[in-house]
């Protein structure tokens, strides 16, 4: 179970790659840093708030009564081009501008964006005194040139089981994984309930119709610096929301699904601990950012049954493109 | 057990391609940019026509949290009087930052920021000194006019430059 929460710690693993130094965001003061690190920051959840509502079935068919499936689910959001700048206006900033006087916006990387010096523009922080340092923004992580894309990824395990009226109780569930340096946990519920049946004309088409709804609380914290500065942590909380009218066909150990629906998810990026600047400014738990998003969602994949096992490759059109598969067994 | 190593493959190739070669070329780089206004008094000169001091710019600011600099330069210097009785200096200025002449030339001084004097780039490279956090600035001048003042200070403020990884 340990290892599967390493996946869950990608995300915040290339905001360490990253090499945000927060005390230096901090010397423009929390509310500069607060509007700074919203934009930087903003692909990561909102990548993972619509990854982890993929997954969730790779049928429409639902299981006989007290039929089951369990299944490892990863998913990768792909991050649009857009996605890899943020607009940096000097009149959102009290005591960060761009070091170039002659502009007054300027697009800056996220934390998906280039690393490249040519992409990143100075910005000159200011203390109350008056004193101005300026330094270049931050840095993206890389990831894009590392594995040929940009994407967020995340993962999760679920268990099926059938009920009466051919309805699909979906349950997703991580007891709190705690080590030195990170806790995670999540549960969500799912529902699927298969509509055909309500349908007279329907009854008799030849493929399977069911809806869906979901939901999912994942809760994260990374300690940023375990040995040094035990109190310095990154929370990152997440809820989704999924409502989905799925429909599939099975044809021999192959099924093809689709299904159209919605997607939201509501995010809490808090950064906690006490960090001191440069300028022996103190803050306590500085950052505190909230992302929600909702995104229409189509998807299509296949499903296949190998010895046993169940394979499944999604791809779903959303806000954030996600590409999904599982790996699991079913007793139907 | 079969799923559980399924499930550690997928895991493992996820961490591989998230942790592996993250960066573009190389440790990832800053620019960062600060001013040292450095303070140099001229004591005991009244009714004289040249001066020459030395003081010592603290730049250890620049290398807080910073691993290596790539690169160092200084970009431009600005020059101004303070506590001084007259209105100007005018006359000739030679600034030395580290043995190196980065100016020679004419100039007013006043109590004012002059405009920032751009220093060529193969000229204010500071890179070797850099580490050591201070940098020793020489300052020869020539007055037009004898100097008003028996207690006046100079300010000078190199603006540094720096890349560093």
């Amino acid at each position: 179970m340990k290892k599967i929460t390493i996946l869950v710690f990608v995300l915040f693993s290339m905001v360490s790659y990253a090499q945000i130094d927060l005390e230096s965001i901090l010397e423009g003061g929390v509310a500069d840093a607060q509007t700074f690190l919203k934009g930087y920051i903003e692909p990561a959840p909102t990548g993972f708030g619509y990854g982890v509502n993929g997954g969730w079935y790779t049928t429409a068919k639902t299981h006989k009564l007290f039929g089951f499936d369990i299944a490892v689910i990863a998913n990768l959001s792909m991050v649009p081009s857009s996605s890899e700048t943020f607009t940096f206006d000097n009149a959102d900033y009290q005591n960060i501008q761009l070091d170039d006087n002659s502009i007054s916006s300027a697009e800056l990387p996220t934390l998906f964006g280039s690393q490249k010096l040519a992409d990143r523009p100075l910005l000159e922080f200011s203390d109350d005194d008056g004193n101005t340092i300026s330094s270049s923004t931050l840095p993206g992580s890389g990831l894009e040139q590392a594995i040929g894309f940009n994407a967020v990824p995340s993962a999760m395990v679920q268990l099926g089981i059938g009920l009466w009226k051919n309805t699909d109780l979906k349950v997703r569930f991580v007891p709190k994984q705690s080590a030195p340096e990170y806790e995670f946990s999540t549960f969500g519920v799912g529902i699927q309930h298969d509509l055909k049946q309500w349908i007279p004309f329907v009854r008799r088409l030849p493929f399977d119709v069911s809806a869906l709804v979901a939901w999912n609380d994942v809760k994260s914290k990374a300690f940023l610096d375990v040995k040094n500065e035990p109190t310095q942590a990154l929370e990152f909380n997440t809820k989704t929301f999924l409502f989905q009218i799925l429909a599939s066909k099975k044809l021999s150990i192959l099924t093809l699904y689709g299904g159209i629906g919605s997607s939201s998810f509501d995010s809490d990026v808090n950064v906690i601990g006490t960090y001191i600047t440069s300028q022996d400014s103190e803050f306590i738990d500085p950052i505190s950012l909230n992302y929600t998003g909702s995104s229409f969602r189509a998807n299509a994949g296949f499903s296949i049954k190998v010895i046993g096992i169940n394979l499944s490759a999604d791809y779903t059109v959303q806000e954030f493109n996600t590409l999904s598969v599982t790996a699991g067994f079913s007793i139907r | 057990m079969k799923n559980f190593k399924l499930v550690k493959t997928v895991i493992l190739l996820f961490a591989v391609l998230a942790f592996s070669n993250c960066e573009e070329n190389g440790a990832i780089q800053f620019v960062v940019k600060d001013s040292f206004p450095t303070p140099i008094a001229v004591l005991g000169l009244k009714g004289q026509s040249f001066y020459s001091k030395e003081g010592t710019a603290d730049i250890s600011g620049l290398l807080d949290n910073r691993t290596a600099f790539v690169e160092a330069n200084i970009e431009s210097v600005l020059l101004k009087l303070e506590n001084y009785d007259g209105t100007s200096i005018i006359g000739s200025i030679k600034l030395t930052a580290n043995e190196i002449v980065l100016l020679d030339e004419d100039v007013i001084l006043t109590s004012l920021d002059s405009d920032p004097i751009a220093i060529p780039e193969n000229l204010g490279g500071i890179l070797d000194a850099i580490n050591s956090g201070t940098l020793t600035i020489s300052l020869e001048g020539s007055t037009e006019q004898p100097i008003e003042d028996d207690d006046f200070i100079i300010v000078i403020t190199p603006m540094v430059t720096g890349t560093v990884e």
